[in-house]
């Protein structure tokens, strides 16, 4: 991997001003294969995960997050807007974004570690991971761990042959049920009208999801946010492209 | 696991994908055919597959009167009557089949596939459930109300039957491709390619006991109250029970079989275990109350295993498309890339693996 960026010292992060990451240096290619075997590094079971790691304020008595867990997933966080807007608004919830790409994923661990620098005791409750979410969710989170879970500018994967890799589909959709409690809501915004049917219809279809009404989402701070927060956001706005959203509760199975 | 082995109360089946031959044994009359042969004209023009990595798979219904297996060519679920060894259907599969069992009361045929998608197959095939990898076992339970799977990727997961969207736990900690499930009591009970086999509570999820042998597990199948494990490239079959000591549950290895070649593969009908092996096929009768094993050795079999034995010497096993071969050698090098990146002073995390050579 090319070397972009002096690596910070332990000692760095104390100084003053910190500079942010430069987006620059951290492009990658949009695309990535979900199906394949990379070599990911993940806990094998959430009891072997070490959080403190990624949220250090966990092991913190005086802290809002102290002996807290994850409640809160954006699945494809990219560079990270969605965390950063979302940190100062529940500060009691740890956040965590997961990103497959290496260089995005870097971008963000910097980019959060530099907010942290600069500004002591915020963004302690954010955080990012390399991660395949579709193949690890179950090894990071115990069943009915998650309130609040985000896709905001999934990879529309346009080809017929490539609709396997889309985030949401029958298969993940089970897997999101599980590790969500019930009344937990998922919120989906993409600029593809086509990917906006097809999340629609999935969802929709599962059986442990309904659509939440747009009058209902009239009164939650989160919505508005999810349009412009992210940089794929800013993108469309520029572009005067459409923005499609839709949000789901997770419900308790009829069948039981 | 290029061959494989189903037993039933009339017949035994030795089975080789890679030669694509399917020999029935008839225990009655001593008779063999080769079910094979009798799949139609249409089937015989298709070309011989031997490139892709495949599974046999055969499995009777419980009450014994179904039979189906998956024969090489063209992704297909061969369903038979054993009571006249006619060709009921033929089914066309999306992937190939790594896994076919029959529910326990109502014989439906479900079917794992190497995408990670379940079937049922009754009328129509309905998709039960996927995971993200490959599926390598299925255990459905008596009461017929949930399903049991694993994969590839170390996971472990029961979900309600028959809608398998629902998934209820995922039993998470083994460090490698989870080869077999099977239940026992209350019990879910997995073996891995880490070499550990795993005691499940069915309940909560909750992991029990861990038991470390002394390689990869390839199979893991339920007889009575016990449980007959089979190991990869191995000669031995060790047979475990679940005991409580100390209000705590442990699994217990018993007895170990010794064969005198390595173990193909295991099937169970009642008390009577079948092993197949590289040379031949053995009985043996486990008495789970009183912990007995007895080799069945009779004048009266000497036929059955001098056919069976003779059946499998004519199969020929190759390495390039057996998939429990693929998913171990994988495995290992995934650890060797971890341990050099170790030695190395990175972290354990490779940004560009090497593709791999898939044999």
């Amino acid at each position: 991997m090319e070397v972009t960026k002096r690596p910070l010292q332990e000692d760095e992060t104390d100084r003053q001003e910190l500079s942010l990451p430069q987006k620059k240096y951290y492009r990658q290619r949009a695309h990535s294969n979900p199906i394949a075997d990379h070599d990911f590094d993940y806990p094998s079971c959430p009891e072997a995960y070490d959080w403190s790691t990624l949220y250090p304020d966990v092991t913190n008595a005086k802290s809002n997050i102290y002996n807290k867990r994850v409640e809160m997933l954006d699945i494809g966080c990219g560079y990270g807007g969605l965390l950063v807007t979302l940190s100062p608004m529940f500060p009691d919830s740890m956040i965590l974004g997961m990103e497959i790409r290496v260089k995005v994923s870097q971008y963000v661990i910097e980019r959060i570690k530099a907010l942290r620098a600069n500004q002591p005791n915020c963004y302690n409750n954010i955080a990012c991971i390399r991660t395949n979410a579709i193949k690890y969710l179950p090894n990071f989170f115990k069943k009915g761990q998650i309130k609040k879970m985000f896709f905001l500018y999934p990879d529309p994967h346009f080809k017929k042959s490539k609709h396997k890799w889309r985030i949401i589909n029958d298969t993940t959709l089970s897997e999101y049920a599980y590790v969500l409690a019930e009344e937990a809501l998922v919120y989906t915004v993409t600029d593809v009208k086509d990917l906006h049917e097809w999340m629609v219809q999935h969802f929709s279809e599962h059986g442990l999801f309904k659509r939440v009404q747009d009058d209902d989402l009239k009164d939650d701070p989160v919505v508005d946010k999810l349009y412009e927060s992210s940089e794929e956001g800013k993108k469309v706005t520029r572009n005067n492209g459409d923005k499609f959203l839709a949000v789901f509760m997770r419900i308790k199975d009829s069948d039981l | 696991m290029t061959f494989c082995l189903a037993v039933s109360e009339k017949a035994v089946v030795v089975s080789s994908i890679d030669v694509d031959k399917c020999y029935v044994y008839s225990l009655d009359s001593g008779n063999v055919k080769n079910l094979t042969e009798s799949l139609g004209e249409a089937y015989k023009n298709i070309p011989i597959n031997n490139r892709d990595l495949q599974k046999a798979c055969a499995s009777f219904s419980a009450d014994g009167k179904l039979f189906a297996y998956n024969p090489n060519k063209g992704k297909l679920l061969s369903i038979w009557n054993t009571t006249d060894w006619t060709l009921v259907e033929n089914k066309t599969l999306a992937k190939h089949a790594t896994n076919i069992v029959f529910t326990p009361k109502t014989n439906v045929i479900i079917v794992g596939d190497k995408k990670g998608d379940v079937y049922a197959f009754e009328e129509l095939p309905v998709r039960i459930l996927g995971h993200s990898s490959m599926i390598l076992d299925i255990c459905i339970s008596d009461n017929e109300k949930y399903i049991v799977t694993c994969d590839n990727d170390e996971k472990v997961r029961v979900s309600h039957y028959p809608n398998g969207k629902n998934i209820v736990h995922y039993m998470m900690g083994h460090e490698a491709y989870v080869s077999g499930i099977c239940l026992l009591n209350n019990f879910i009970l997995s073996g891995s390619g880490d070499s550990t086999l795993r005691l499940w509570d069915f309940d909560n999820g909750d992991l029990l006991d861990k038991l470390t042998l002394q390689t990869a597990i390839q199979s893991v199948i339920e007889i009575g109250d016990l449980a007959a494990i089979q190991l990869y490239n191995s000669k031995e079959v060790h047979i475990v029970k679940t005991e409580k000591k100390e209000n705590k549950w442990n699994i217990k290895n018993i007895k170990t079989i010794q064969l005198e070649n390595n173990v193909l593969d295991l099937a169970v009908y009642s008390n009577q275990l079948w092993i197949l092996t590289g040379k031949s096929v053995h009985k043996y009768t486990i008495d789970a109350n009183n912990e007995i094993i007895l080799k069945i050795e009779d004048v009266e079999m000497s036929h059955t295993f001098e056919t069976l034995s003779n059946l499998v010497k004519s199969f020929v096993c190759m390495e390039n498309t057996n998939l429990m071969v693929f998913l171990y050698n994988k495995m290992i090098d995934k650890q060797k890339r971890i341990e050099q990146n170790v030695n190395n002073g990175n972290p354990p995390v490779l940004q560009h693996p090497k593709r791999l050579k898939t044999a």
